[in-house]
């Protein structure tokens, strides 16, 4: 097994770098660095906000999926109906759109998704950010990857309040937030823009 | 989670149990990625009565760890009895080391008042809320309330407003003034004052709303914008008290309150007001 129980404790922290990545979106927090170094970064998100209450899928990790849902008693559930969705690679454009989003009664209903993230080994194209929590002039840098993925991103987003919300997750522990009222922008500028 | 874990957590003092506290975290990062959006949740019972704060302090009893430093205040007091029992339930609970100072807390849970300074972007606001739903007074059944706000159908808000002002003058709300969030939500500021509204639009802190009684828990991201409710032809006003002066202080640039039957006035933020006197 690679993953383990957190602690009271770990699990706070891994929230706080979630909160954090959540308020101030496009911005990079990090995961504490010791659970990083012992357990995968993609799955602390799950193993600290996850239980028996909740459902999840991980569709390309199912090692993963099964250890999350043994420690932490959370349902593996389709994607349609999963309040957390890991992803390691970026998913199909059929995967997001099928992703729950809530409705306008209840928008909390909506997929909160954790994707693997590469930067900063592919971060060459720069977007632009907006939105509650972003500095104005802000920005992000992203791999070319991920470019497509922010595109149905912005469609599955587009009639608030219903939407899904992501965290990009690097594998040295970095989280950026993109909650579903983050904007973003294509910029025609890339290589050298560093990041919010 | 094993039973030695549950026995460790029972003796260490904590108030809420694991899954509670994910259930609010849940909560609180749906509030965060939906400005203004009033997330429900499985309120618990709390060792202070409902409607006394108990929804604040389940969110910072779920937010805060022991590397925190926590500030509460009541009223803009740090003395009060209400604020000095919870901030021991707190620190008590989380471990965390506790202050005065609104700039040395990580975390600030407050009742009334936003400290006059000190919050910035590595600040927590966690506010506590009697009535966090702002169309109560125009509507009562919670599933056309839950319609309007779906729908953003805030109309008969404004008309309360708009008879406010003809019957009285003046829109005459002072604290939990209506304020639209991120242009979407209308949502309670409840119970700050007036004074505190500017405060909150494009603040560089996170501001959590924490309802008990009512089990909602909303929030306000850093630099977001918000707008009291008004008129084009009818600005929005603070609480003015005339050219009044803190009578320990001698400041006249904080809030200020007045004492009963009398005409002297104190700064309401109790540390702030220690702070220019030199006494802290």
């Amino acid at each position: 097994m690679r993953l383990a129980p957190l602690t009271s404790k770990d699990s706070t922290l891994v929230f706080r770098a979630l909160l954090q990545a959540f308020a101030f979106p496009g911005r990079v927090a990090q995961l504490p660095p010791h659970l990083v170094a012992r357990m995968p970064a993609l799955s602390l998100p799950l193993l600290a906000l996850t239980d028996i209450e909740t459902s999840f899928c991980a569709p390309d990790e199912p090692e993963l999926e099964g250890e999350i849902a043994t420690i932490t008693s959370a349902r593996i559930s389709n994607s349609r109906d999963a309040q957390f969705v890991m992803h390691r690679d970026v998913p199909s454009r059929e995967f997001v759109i099928g992703l729950g989003r809530g409705t306008s009664f209840r928008p909390e209903l909506g997929a909160r998704m954790v994707l693997a993230w590469n930067a900063p080994f592919d971060a060459n194209i720069e977007v632009g950010l907006g939105g509650p929590g972003v500095v104005p002039g802000s920005s992000l840098r992203v791999g070319h990857d991920l470019v497509e993925f922010l595109a149905v991103r912005a469609e599955v987003n587009a009639q608030p309040p219903a939407g899904i919300d992501c965290w990009l997750v690097s594998t040295n522990g970095e989280v950026v937030g993109l909650p579903r009222t983050t904007q973003i922008q294509m910029q025609p500028t890339s290589a050298t823009a560093g990041r919010n | 989670m094993t039973l030695s874990d549950l026995i460790d957590r029972h003796e260490s003092g904590e108030l809420l149990d694991e899954f509670a506290k994910r259930e609010i975290r849940r909560a609180t990062l749906a509030a965060v990625a939906i400005p203004g959006y009033q997330v429900p949740f499985g309120s618990r019972e709390m060792p202070v009565a409902r409607g006394w704060g108990s929804g604040g302090l389940q969110i910072t009893l779920a937010v805060t760890h022991d590397d925190d430093t926590v500030k509460v205040i009541d009223q803009g007091d740090d003395d009060g009895v209400n604020a000095v029992n919870l901030r021991r339930l707190v620190t008590s609970s989380t471990g965390a080391d506790e202050t005065t100072t609104a700039s040395e807390a990580t975390v600030t849970q407050s009742r009334h008042r936003i400290p006059e300074d000190g919050l910035d972007e590595s600040s927590i606001l966690v506010l506590q809320v009697p009535v966090p739903e702002p169309l109560r007074g125009v509507e009562r059944d919670m599933r056309e309330l839950a319609r309007m706000h779906a729908e953003a159908d805030y109309s008969r808000m404004w008309v309360s407003l708009y008879e406010d002002k003809v019957r009285n003058g003046v829109i005459t709300q002072t604290t939990g003034y209506p304020c639209l969030v991120n242009e979407r939500y209308v949502v309670a500021t409840t119970p700050i004052p007036r004074w505190d509204i500017p405060r909150l639009h494009d603040a560089p802190f996170l501001t959590l709303f924490g309802a008990g009684r009512e089990k909602r828990i909303y929030a306000i991201p850093p630099y977001t914008i918000v707008e009291p409710l008004t008129f084009e032809d009818v600005p929005f006003e603070v609480e003015d008290s005339d050219g009044a002066r803190c009578s320990l202080c001698g400041k006249s640039e904080s809030f200020l309150v007045s004492l009963p039957n009398s005409t002297t006035w104190l700064c309401s933020d109790t540390d702030w007001c220690a702070r220019q006197r030199g006494s802290r």
